[in-house]
């Protein structure tokens, strides 16, 4: 059964006092079975995150239909692409406040501390951790929810790569323990492969389904570099590289 | 607060400037050697006499009462007012225009209508002081609101926050700096509209005690009661509103 159903005929960003309209999708529709881990890959800029905002109910601004499996709604987690933590709010507060008031949830705010391995900086404010501490706390927060969908927007950016390597092993490892269906977006062609069950590539804006990329590699072969490189040169077409990231994204410039 | 400087030096300026202060006063005073202008030693007497009177008291808690009930209902309400227009451009184009002529509203001319319209009562009197402050208290909090991080508002939707979750944990934490603003203001507005209020139209409190001694010329009794009435809006700033202000700010690094 799907847990997902993405068709979307268009979403347009108006035109604003300094930017143009922006058709930023444009006839996109695919399913997302439960318990799948779908990659979202495409050049920055396409409409990844646009995506993951329509899914979220964000913004109902669109032409189509987005459909949730029943229930699945009220335990939808987001992971932005910054940790968008409270900065008043200490670790556990913040994860706190994710658990829904209805239902005390089987996720302890403990437990997932100890998860992501912050349990000496659970009452410290997020302004005194790491950018890392700051991912693991939100990653953390997400789990809060108890979540049948988790939408994840590039949420390993600006990490070296250590540390994007380090929280990647964490969230392989919450997600044995904890399955959900993923949809994990990223322009790392790699850390889609690393990653998923199956990968969506998005072309360039209008964003539109460009491929649809099933990967069925086992776990030795995933932490194997070499494996994970021949994976990406036969499957997944080279997308814009970081350094040619335009200015735009989804329609708005950035600061 | 003076930042940088060490306890003991503060203390030191500040002993200073008051010593200075007293020593000039205290020289007007002599200089003009009349009822009129009295020196800080016959102020204190003064002090002391009325302290010595249970009236005092009773005047001054009086007047906190209605301090006290003004101040928390401009907040309040001011700080709802706030919120909407800071939130909703629509809203605030609409009555942009109601609030300056609400702020340029002359503080006499509110109580005075108050009085006429619902009589000479302690509501009237309570609401004529918190409607002389709830037009800065909103003016000042629609400006953070207007600058309330959609990053976070974002957030606080996906993870189904709902309305009062989202206001106590995000969005009244971003207003903190721009309603402790109002508040000190208030507080020093507030009070003094308190007194106008209870000479017009109240028979008790420190306006009215002042009212009282205005007729008798006694003007040492005047400042007596003027001084009191300052410590103890600096005792609310430094036991209240500043502890208050320590404990928001915690978490900034």
């Amino acid at each position: 059964m799907s847990a997902l159903d993405v068709a979307i005929t268009r979403k347009v960003y108006p035109a604003r006092a300094e930017t143009r309209e922006h058709l930023a999708l444009s006839d996109l529709a695919f399913s997302v079975k439960e318990g799948e881990t779908v990659c979202i890959l495409g050049p920055s800029g396409c409409g990844k995150t646009t995506l993951l905002n329509l899914i979220a109910g964000l913004d109902g601004d669109y032409a189509g239909r987005i459909t949730l499996a029943p229930g699945i709604e009220d335990h939808l987690a987001y992971v932005f692409q910054t940790p968008r933590l409270l900065p008043w709010r200490t670790v556990r507060q913040n994860i706190g406040l994710a658990i829904d008031d209805a239902d005390s949830g089987p996720a302890s705010v403990s437990d997932l501390i100890a998860a992501v391995g912050l349990e000496a900086f659970a009452d410290a404010y997020p302004g005194q951790l790491s950018l890392g501490m700051q991912r693991r706390a939100a990653l953390a927060r997400a789990f809060a929810r108890d979540p049948r969908i988790l939408l994840m927007d590039e949420p390993f950016v600006s990490l070296d790569d250590a540390a994007a390597e380090r929280l990647r092993a964490l969230l392989v490892r919450i997600l044995a323990e904890r399955p959900t269906t993923v949809l994990f977006v990223t322009h790392d062609r790699r850390e889609a492969a690393k990653l998923a069950n199956r990968i969506l590539i998005l072309s360039d804006p209008p964003a539109t389904l460009a491929g649809d990329v099933p990967v069925k590699l086992s776990r030795a072969a995933r932490a194997d570099p070499a494996r994970i490189e021949a994976f990406c040169r036969r499957h997944l077409p080279v997308i814009m590289p970081e350094a040619d990231r335009g200015d735009l994204v989804n329609g708005k410039t950035k600061p | 607060m003076s930042g940088g400087k060490s306890i003991p030096a503060r203390i030191g300026w500040s002993g200073a400037s008051l010593a200075a202060f007293l020593l000039l006063w205290w020289l007007g005073a002599a200089i003009a050697g009349s009822r009129d202008l009295p020196g800080p030693g016959a102020v204190l007497i003064a002090l002391v006499d009325a302290a010595e009177s249970g009236e005092f008291y009773t005047h001054m808690l009086v007047t906190l009462a209605r301090v006290a009930v003004s101040f928390m209902l401009a907040m309040v309400i001011g700080t709802a007012i706030g919120i909407v227009l800071g939130r909703k451009p629509g809203a605030d184009r609409f009555f942009d225009g109601w609030l300056i002529l609400a702020l340029n509203m002359p503080a006499l001319v509110t109580i005075i209508l108050c009085y006429i319209w619902f009589g000479l009562t302690e509501v009237a009197a309570v609401t004529a002081v918190a409607i002389n402050k709830i037009p800065n208290v909103a003016v000042t909090v629609r400006e953070g609101a207007r600058a309330v991080s959609h990053e976070l508002s974002e957030m606080a939707q996906a993870y189904r926050f709902g309305r009062w979750k989202t206001l106590r944990h995000v969005i009244l934490p971003q207003l903190n700096p721009f309603v402790a603003a109002s508040a000190r203001s208030g507080l020093a507005l507030v009070w003094k509209i308190v007194l106008v209020v209870e000479l017009l139209g109240r028979s008790n409190g420190v306006g009215f005690q002042l009212h009282l001694l205005f007729q008798l010329f006694d003007v040492a009794a005047i400042l007596a009661y003027a001084i009191a009435f300052i410590a103890v809006v600096q005792m609310i700033e430094i036991f209240l509103l500043q502890p208050w202000e320590r404990a928001a700010n915690r978490w900034r690094p």
